[in-house]
C-alpha cells in the first residue's frame, strides 16, 4: 500500500540528523520511497530537489527533477569542486518562505547509484551544481541557513 | 531544494495596480525587487504631499521604490544594475520606451483591463461599462514598442453586471489579472509560454480621462447616462436644473429599473408625460418621494445618490427633502 509522505518542514533538530547508507538499494521499500519522494516533491509545483531526510527516513539519498530528466542519487559524493564560486538565492521545501543568499562552488563533479543500482559520474554546474549540494547537504545535517552570506545588495 | 523566486520589477501607480501588486507579493514563488511609480503629487489647496498608495504598500514590505521624472538613460542603466527576471507593468501611467522594456531576462508583461485588441489605451475598464458592454475582460501582453500593442499571453472574460460600477469592475479584474500573473510568469520564465498576435485591424482606442470628461450629457437616453454614471463612478458630474436655476452636482448612483412598465419612467399618464417634457434636460423633479432626472428621448432617470459641491453624497431622497423647490409630479 502507498502511503502520502509529509515534508518535515521548519524542524531543525530532525533536519541535522546525519543519515546513514542505502544498503539495499534495489529493494521494494527503497524502489517505493523514491516515487514517493518525486511525488511529494511535485506537490506545489516549487520543487525541484528533495532528500530522504526531509521525508523523515535518514538515508543517503535524493532526488532531482529540473523539468527534464529526472535525476535519483542514492549514497552520493562529491568528488570535485570548482574553486570558483557563486552566490545565489535558495529556498528548501521543508523551510516555506525562507530564501538565503547561499555561496557554493560554481561547479562538481559527483557520482551515486541510480535507482537500478548502476553506479554513475555527472558533471554539474548552474542550478543543476547547486541543487545537488544543497540536497547532499541534507545527508550530512547540513541547512542552508548554515551557509548564508550577506544579501547581495539590490541596488 | 525550491525553484528559484521569479525576480520581478513592477510598474504601476493606480488602485488596480495597488490590487495586483497586493496579490504578487503573497506569492512567494515571485521575488518583487523594486517599485517603480509615479511621482508624489502636490494636492489640494493646502499643497500635501501624496504618494501613489503603490509606493506605501511597498514601502510597508521593504521594497526600494523608484519614481523618475523621466525614464531616461540614467534610470536606464539604474535598473540593469537590478537584477531581473521580468518587468510586470499594470496600470503605470507613462509609456515605457523599448529600451527599457528590454532589459529584463524574460521580458515585460501587462495586466490590461479589456480584452484586447478592443480598448486600447488609458480607460479601457471606464469606457466598456459607458459604451454598455456586458462583457470586458483582462489580458496579459508581452510588451512592445507600441500602446497596448504586444502579443498576447493570456485572456480571460469577465461579465460586466447591471449594477457593476467602476469601482466594483476595477476589483474584479484586478483580483483575476493577479491570478493570471499567478500561472503565466512561470511559465513565461520557463521558457514554454505560446504567444498569440492582436489583429489590429479590430482594435479600439480608449483616452485619457481629464476632468471634462466626467460631465454628463443630459441629453442622451436614460441608460446611456445610466451608464455613463457606473463607468464614471464616482466623478460623474454635471449641471441639474432646479426651477430654472443650475446647480452642479455629481451623480454616484442612478437607477434605470424604476418602473418596467414606464421604461426608464416614460410616464403614460399625458399631463405627467407633458409637464416632463417641458422641462429641459437635467431638470430634477420628485416623483412618489424619489429623485428623478429628465434626459434626453423623453425618459426619465432616478437618482438614487448624489452630492452638491463640497458636501457628502446623500440619497436622493435626502435631497428631495432638503431641496424645497424641487417640483413634485402626482
Amino acid at each position: 500500500m502507498k502511503k502520502k509522505l509529509d515534508i518535515i518542514k521548519n524542524d531543525e533538530k530532525k533536519l541535522r540528523q546525519k543519515s546513514r547508507p542505502v544498503l539495499d538499494l534495489r529493494d521494494r521499500e527503497t524502489q517505493e520511497l523514491i516515487d514517493q519522494m518525486f511525488v511529494a516533491m511535485r506537490c506545489g509545483k516549487e520543487g525541484i530537489g528533495l532528500a530522504a531526510p526531509q521525508v523523515g527516513e535518514l538515508l543517503r539519498l535524493f532526488v532531482i527533477d529540473l523539468g527534464g530528466k529526472k535525476h535519483v542519487f542514492i549514497n552520493p559524493k562529491i568528488e570535485k569542486a570548482s574553486e570558483k564560486e557563486s552566490v545565489e538565492e535558495e529556498g528548501c521545501l521543508s523551510f516555506p518562505g525562507v530564501f538565503l543568499s547561499v555561496k557554493r562552488p560554481a561547479k562538481i563533479v559527483a557520482s551515486a547509484w541510480d535507482r537500478y543500482g548502476k553506479k554513475f559520474k555527472i558533471k554539474a554546474d548552474g542550478i543543476f551544481a547547486r541543487a545537488i549540494q544543497h540536497e547532499y547537504d541534507h545527508l550530512e545535517g547540513v541547512l542552508f541557513m548554515d551557509k548564508e552570506v550577506a544579501e547581495i545588495k539590490k541596488l | 531544494m525550491r525553484k528559484k523566486r521569479i525576480k520581478i520589477v513592477f510598474w504601476g501607480t493606480s488602485k488596480f495596480a495597488e490590487n495586483i501588486l497586493e496579490l504578487l507579493l503573497k506569492n512567494d514563488s515571485f521575488d518583487v525587487v523594486a517599485v517603480v511609480t509615479r511621482t508624489d503629487k502636490l494636492v489640494g489647496r493646502k499643497k500635501e504631499i501624496v504618494s501613489p498608495i503603490v509606493k506605501q504598500m511597498a514601502e510597508k514590505s521593504n521594497i526600494t521604490v523608484l519614481q523618475p521624472e523621466k525614464l531616461d538613460n540614467d534610470f536606464e542603466t539604474k535598473l540593469k544594475k537590478i537584477n531581473t527576471d521580468i518587468f510586470v507593468v499594470a496600470s503605470y501611467g507613462k509609456i515605457i520606451p523599448k529600451n527599457i522594456l528590454d532589459i529584463p531576462r524574460h521580458g515585460s508583461v501587462n495586466a490590461h483591463g479589456s480584452l484586447l485588441p478592443k480598448y486600447r489605451g488609458a480607460s479601457p475598464i471606464q469606457t466598456a461599462i459607458v459604451n454598455g458592454e456586458e462583457k470586458t475582460g483582462i489580458t496579459l501582453i508581452l510588451m512592445d514598442a507600441g500602446m497596448d500593442t504586444g502579443d498576447i499571453l493570456k485572456q480571460q472574460e469577465i461579465e460586466i453586471y447591471a449594477d457593476d460600477t467602476y469601482k466594483t469592475l476595477l476589483e474584479k479584474l484586478s483580483k483575476s489579472g493577479a491570478k493570471m500573473l499567478n500561472d503565466v510568469l512561470p511559465v513565461l520564465v520557463d521558457g514554454k509560454i505560446k504567444s498569440a498576435k492582436q489583429d489590429s485591424a479590430k482594435a479600439t482606442y480608449t483616452k485619457i480621462l481629464r476632468s471634462m470628461d466626467y460631465e454628463i450629457d443630459w441629453n442622451k437616453s436614460a441608460k446611456e447616462i445610466h451608464n455613463f454614471v457606473r463607468g464614471m463612478y464616482p466623478n460623474a458630474y454635471g449641471t441639474v436644473w432646479i426651477n430654472n436655476k443650475g446647480m452642479r452636482v455629481k451623480v454616484a448612483l442612478s437607477s434605470v429599473e424604476y418602473d418596467k412598465n414606464f421604461k426608464f419612467f416614460r410616464p403614460r399618464r399625458t399631463s405627467l408625460k407633458l409637464a416632463i417634457l417641458n422641462f429641459q434636460n437635467g431638470t430634477l423633479f420628485g416623483y412618489e418621494k424619489k429623485l428623478f432626472v429628465t434626459c434626453g428621448k423623453a425618459e426619465s432617470l432616478e437618482i438614487k445618490k448624489i452630492q452638491m459641491a463640497g458636501k457628502n453624497v446623500i440619497s436622493g431622497k435626502d435631497f428631495l427633502n432638503g431641496q424645497r423647490d424641487i417640483k413634485h409630479m402626482k
